[in-house]
């Protein structure tokens, strides 16, 4: 089943470790990835690297994630994709900044009983549109 | 005999619960990839030069695209390598660490988005360039929630 989701040279060594404790969870996690991908698609009309889609996508996932797993082993989940070996690159950088924002929206969302996908996403785009979220290359979109 | 062994584990996967067809599909075999023929009649073909291409814009990459695929100059090398020769990626394929560039930005237009995919082997290395859908126009016309 896990075929459907996982494209293995894709992993990081970190990745490979908790997926193999973690099987059951792991699942979730690529449904999850799954379904922030397919509302990157849906608002954006791309999934690209550095831009507004991209902060869309790794908050919407991260806040996902935080629903389905809670917030601490979503951490590990999100930190193992980032990996260990990029310390100095900004696009990590910007990944974890954003990861942590869907992170952090999401306990705001549950503390107001209103944690659902819909709400991450309007979360998402309210926080582009902000500037709240870090984005290294403005492509635009999502504004529609 | 080697009917009924077939048929018996066919039954035993039924019984247990066995996953349909349906979803053992991998994910490369459920993406959507053009043809490097159709490629060229799309976007023509010039020499690729990993310099132009790294400062070039996008409809100058797209026409590079199907030369850096029959050239296979790039197969071997490392997603950091390619990094290094052809800049920082800018499409997305299942992960951050996998190589791809954007060749026709659909989204300005509604049309289709494409990247070129530089796909890995499993020791990491790249094995093998496509171009691979990135979005389509369908769900954009969806809108956002």
């Amino acid at each position: 089943m896990l075929g459907r989701f996982l494209y293995y040279p894709g992993l990081t060594a970190e990745e490979r470790k908790l997926i193999n404790a973690r099987p059951q969870e792991a699942f979730t996690v690529f449904n999850q990835k799954e379904k922030a991908e397919s509302a990157t698609v849906r608002v954006f009309g791309r999934d690209a690297q550095n831009d507004e889609s991209d902060a869309f996508r790794h908050f919407v996932w991260a806040g996902l994630l935080a629903k389905e797993l809670g917030p601490d082993l979503a951490k590990q989940f999100l930190d193992a994709h980032e990996g260990a070996g990029r310390s100095n690159d900004p696009n990590r950088a910007m990944d974890l900044a954003n990861n942590r924002a869907g992170l952090l929206a999401a306990e705001k969302l549950r503390k107001e009983g209103n944690l659902t996908e819909s709400r991450l996403e309007k979360e998402a785009l309210e926080s582009i549109k902000n500037r709240t979220l870090v984005v290294l290359e403005p492509r635009g979109g999502g504004n529609k | 005999m080697r009917q009924l062994l077939t048929a018996f584990a066919l039954l035993l996967g039924f019984v247990c619960g066995a996953a349909p067809m349906e979803d053992q599909k991998t994910f490369l075999s459920s993406q959507v990839f053009m043809a490097v023929a159709a490629a060229k009649q799309r976007w023509k073909e010039k020499t690729f030069d990993a310099g132009k291409f790294k400062s070039g814009t996008v409809q100058e990459r797209a026409a590079m695209a199907t030369n850096l695929i029959s050239s296979k100059k790039l197969l071997g090398k490392t997603p950091e390598e390619i990094r290094v020769l052809l800049g920082s990626f800018s499409g997305f394929f299942w992960s951050d660490y996998i190589p791809a560039y954007l060749v026709e930005e659909g989204w300005t237009q509604k049309r289709d988005t494409w990247q070129l995919v530089f796909l890995l082997s499993d020791h990491g290395l790249v094995n093998d360039v496509r171009i691979h859908k990135n979005c389509c126009v369908t769900n954009y016309q969806k809108g956002p929630p």
